[in-house]
């Protein structure tokens, strides 16, 4: 490895040397007990996909170059400078960790392994050896955001025509304004992703619950974030904040998306609105009588997947639980659940990679978890989980439907 | 040449020593204060405690070991009660604390089962790692430090019990090692002849020198995690 990259990843590595990282990289003890918390290990048992291995790549290299003991006893903690074959390394243990937190629940320490990971995948940009189609998305997003108003006539052609399927599902005379945009003092700006599916199934609740709210030009997804490019992870979570400030909105509402939650909730610092899941409120409507949903119609039996970044990271739990206990008569919870839960494998920009083999044997805890339910249909709340979930479907032939929560719950409200 | 040596160590490296552990521990909580705050939330739920008391509760209970192994669980939590006391226990042979006192006992507490604790505890730690897959993850500095608390220990453990049970002419007590201590603490350091003249003063050496390495060693090593576990816990709560 040249020199010169050597001192633009060693600069990098300091330059991430934030406080909490310096407790994950002094307090680690290597005892273990997080080591097969990981749905990746469970499926792959192999070292390098143990929360503590993944993390122990970037600690030996902090130590190396930022710590007294590693500086002058290399040998005693293993430190180890920049090269190739650590390069490689630290792209396994990166890519191989969907930033569940897992671990982090199991940890005594309580050490982010999955904030870690966010400082190795930085490195692997700057190497030049992270996935190169998420650093196409992030860019595409990055310069979304720089031009919107060339995007902007096509995107309202789109959501006209979107508008029109809402129409038929609400059985309305007209499809006018149906899906608002670049409204002015709404109650809610809405955040949906690139698919019809997540902005639909919100515009027929928002509708049914005569809802004052407005679409947003952007999706929540950020690229910039799985990618590891903290940069553009910031300038793609900005253009919502600009735009919801820009339109006085008194909430954001997220799309059934765990990471554009996650980052717009919890890793922006203040913010001068609120920031709540599209999950929060239906959960509101059904509870307010602003949407009435068909009492236990379901009756096939229901199982719900915990989104990591909604459940876990986000202490959205019950909500969902109440919703599918409504419409189902047979609700069944996986084992374990809740901050417990297994993660499915799909997160943390794992789902846009060339990767299906690794995410079906990694999918294992959550498939068998599936299993022991005997439930038929699976329901999230995520874009990744879903399309994980259906991976894993495909992947162990099981007979079960997925389904999103905004879905179903489409399917069983009055209109 | 040995009598510099052994002044050297019960004198010099002690207070070097003391130094090394006050000074790391502050620079390193010094550093931390003016690193670069995360300007976010890393919570994890559910959060049903208060902070302060979910934080203690889990540095001090550790769930994440009960629940997953209680084994390892009981072994981590008597080997850091035993620490606790091994700590008090130290202390009090720099002067008497009415406040340790509230059960009557002689030093130290325990009647010389603490030290047994540590050294079984420390041994299973050490055992543990050399199997898989706790072999993989390990470096060297774990079996580093776990060698040096044992042999510390060992020595330590062997001279208060020698001491205690009046075997093989120990002979150094309390009163001895008080004399020796309060000197240090005054800064006007003395060897006493209780110790010194004793048959055992290389072994009492020995377990000096070995304890003012684990001192040292403190705040650069994983040892660190005793003041870290409290803020890194914190921040899984903010």
């Amino acid at each position: 490895m040249e020199k010169a990259k050597i001192k633009e990843l060693k600069g990098i590595l300091k330059s991430r040397l934030n406080r909490p990282m310096r407790y994950y990289i002094d307090t680690c003890t290597r005892c273990g007990l997080c080591y097969d918390t990981c749905h990746a290990y469970n499926g792959i048992p192999k070292k390098e996909y143990s929360p503590v291995g993944r993390a122990e790549v970037l600690r030996k290299l902090y130590k190396r170059y930022t710590r007294p003991s590693g500086i002058l006893f290399p040998y005693l903690t293993d430190a180890v400078g920049f090269s190739d074959k650590v390069m490689d390394e630290l792209y396994e243990a990166a890519w191989s960790c969907t930033g569940c937190r897992r671990c982090e629940v199991n940890c005594p320490f309580g050490i982010d392994t999955g904030m870690m990971m966010g400082v190795a995948k930085h490195l692997l940009v700057a190497n030049g050896t992270a996935p190169e189609d998420l650093i196409m998305l992030a860019d595409g997003a990055v310069e979304k955001g720089k031009s919107i108003n060339e995007f902007k006539e096509n995107y309202r052609n789109v959501i006209r025509d979107l508008e029109k399927t809402v129409q038929e599902k609400l059985k309305l005379p007209s499809s006018e304004n149906l899906i608002p945009m670049e409204k002015m003092n709404a109650d809610i700006l809405y955040v949906g992703l690139a698919g019809a599916h997540s902005i639909v199934n919100p515009a027929v609740i928002f509708n049914a619950a005569k809802e004052n709210w407005t679409l947003s030009f952007f999706e929540g997804v950020n690229f910039g974030f799985f990618a590891g490019d903290p940069e553009k992870a910031n300038f793609i979570a900005q253009r919502i904040i600009k735009e919801a400030t820009e339109l006085n909105v008194k909430e954001v509402v997220m799309v059934e998306c765990g990471t554009a939650f996650r980052i717009l909730h919890s890793l922006m610092g203040k913010l001068p609105f609120k920031v709540t899941s599209i999950v929060e409120v239906i959960y509101r409507y059904m509870e307010s009588g602003r949407i009435k949903l068909k009492d236990k119609s379901v009756n096939e039996a229901v199982t719900y997947h915990d989104p990591c970044q909604l459940g876990r990271n986000g202490g959205i739990y019950e909500e969902p639980r109440d919703i599918l206990k409504r419409i189902s008569s047979d609700y069944r919870e996986m084992t374990p659940n809740r901050e417990q839960n297994w993660c499915c494998g799909g997160g943390g920009g794992l789902g846009a990679l060339d990767n299906e083999e690794f995410r079906i044997k990694t999918g294992k805890p959550k498939k068998e978890q599936i299993v022991k339910t005997g439930a038929r249909i699976v329901v999230s709340a995520c874009e990744n989980c879903v399309t994980q979930l259906e991976v894993i479907k495909n992947g162990y032939g099981l007979d079960v439907e997925v389904k999103y929560l905004t879905e179903i719950v489409c399917e069983n409200m009055e209109i | 040449m040995w009598p510099k040596i052994y002044y050297y160590v019960m004198v010099h490296m002690v207070y070097i020593a003391v130094a090394v552990l006050i000074g790391g521990t502050l620079f390193k909580l010094a550093v931390v204060l003016f690193s670069k705050k995360f300007n976010g939330s890393l919570a994890t739920y559910p959060n049903k405690l208060p902070r302060p008391i979910g934080v203690a509760a889990e540095a001090v209970l550790v769930p994440s070991a009960w629940r997953k192994a209680k084994v390892f669980w009981f072994f981590i939590v008597t080997f850091h009660i035993a620490l606790a006391l091994l700590v008090i226990g130290h202390l009090e042979l720099i002067k008497e604390f009415k406040i340790f006192q509230v059960i009557p006992h002689t030093v130290f507490l325990g009647k010389g089962w603490v030290g047994i604790v540590i050294i079984i505890s420390v041994l299973f730690f050490l055992f543990r790692r050399f199997k898989s897959p706790w072999r993989e993850i390990s470096v060297p500095e774990d079996f580093f430090i776990l060698l040096l608390l044992f042999i510390t220990s060992v020595i330590g453990s062997h001279l208060h019990m020698g001491e205690r049970y009046g075997m093989a002419e120990f002979g150094v007590n309390a009163d001895v090692y008080r004399e020796y201590f309060s000197s240090l603490v005054a800064f006007k350091p003395v060897i006493p002849e209780g110790i010194s003249l004793s048959p055992h003063y290389v072994l009492v050496a020995l377990h000096i020198f070995l304890a003012n390495l684990v001192l040292m060693m403190l705040p650069f090593s994983k040892m660190v995690h005793m003041v870290f576990a409290f803020l890194s816990l914190n921040l899984k709560r903010k």
